[in-house]
């Protein structure tokens, strides 16, 4: 025999018994494991951009806060300053913008930083409890 | 029962709610193909089924590329064979057969212990000359003799011309004639 027209065209290859759904299930499992793993790695990076963005607030009103800044600040409101609108706060009840207007002085506490975290933090706790269940 | 339409899995997978389930009837309707175009190039089962999940990984990270110059089908194979060649290159050099003679020996002792492969002598002595083959030259053949494909779409696969590849191809059948007629 000489030529390949000769040959009957057919599949010489076997395969173990239920191979083909073995393999589809090992793929899809797979698969779901990767979507996992990226819903894990998407609301870990959005938990520590909005944790990064709260420290960035709370450094700034700290910072206005500061006494050294107080006085510095009221200064600036009285002289009329062109700084876009920051809330002020004084002594007194009242700040005032730099556009004269008169808004209520913030009562501020340390305490309210640690609040602001645990609130964040059970936001997305609460989420990646969901995904457990999901999956 | 009508079969699953390209277009209809590629709608499913485009969307976030559906993707798996675009997915799943992908890895339903091509996986037996995407096997046996594997086994086809690296010929032992478990190779097959190793490459073969990585090549549907790939498939579920990438098919949102995927761009319609080529069918879907098309563009599936193009994976198949490329991880499958790069599969071969890397045990080739694993293997550090240096001369033909020892990698013709090897391949004969492959085949002939292999108990995945269908008891028909003649079959057995065709796969044993498809191996044979230098491996770029295994993929046209096999795509061309098993699977009929156009050679515009090899063209996708392999990029070169068309008149190139027929050449391959005919280049292939003679050797495996040849290999054939000594057996």
């Amino acid at each position: 025999m000489k030529s390949l027209d000769e040959i009957k065209k057919e599949n010489p290859f076997l395969v173990p018994d239920g191979y083909f759904d073995q393999l589809e299930s090992e793929v899809m499992s797979k698969v779901r494991m990767e979507q996992k793993k990226n819903h894990r790695r998407r609301i870990y990076t959005i938990s520590v951009a909005a944790a990064a963005v709260v420290a960035l607030l709370v450094a700034i009103n700290v910072w206005i806060f500061l006494p050294e800044n107080n006085s510095q600040n009221t200064e600036l409101a009285e002289e009329g300053s062109n700084n876009s609108n920051i809330l002020l706060a004084s002594g007194g009840d009242y700040g005032v913008l730099s556009n004269g207007e008169a808004l209520p002085a913030v009562d501020f506490e340390a305490s309210d930083l640690d609040n602001v975290d645990y609130q964040i933090l059970d936001y997305y706790s609460d989420e990646m409890s969901q995904l457990d269940l999901l999956y | 029962m009508e079969p699953i339409k390209d277009q209809d899995i590629l709608d499913l997978f485009g969307q976030e709610k559906t993707k798996e389930q675009g997915f799943n009837l992908l890895v339903k309707k091509y996986k037996q193909e995407i096997y046996y175009s594997i086994r086809h190039l690296v010929f032992s089962h478990e190779d097959a089924n190793d490459i073969s999940q990585n090549v549907l990984i790939k498939i579920w990270k990438h098919l949102d590329q995927f761009r319609g110059d080529a069918g879907l089908k098309t563009w599936i194979k193009k994976i198949c064979v490329n991880e499958s060649l790069t599969f071969l290159e890397r045990k080739k050099k694993m293997l550090n057969i240096i001369d033909e003679e020892g990698y013709n020996d090897y391949i004969t002792k492959t085949v002939a212990e292999d108990r995945f492969l269908s008891s028909d002598k003649i079959q057995q002595l065709l796969e044993q000359a498809i191996q044979l083959l230098p491996e770029k030259q295994r993929a046209v053949f096999t795509l061309r003799y098993y699977d009929e494909m156009p050679y515009e779409e090899m063209t996708k696969i392999f990029g070169g011309s068309e008149g190139g590849l027929k050449a391959s191809y005919h280049f292939a059948v003679q050797k495996v004639e040849e290999f054939l007629s000594k057996h």
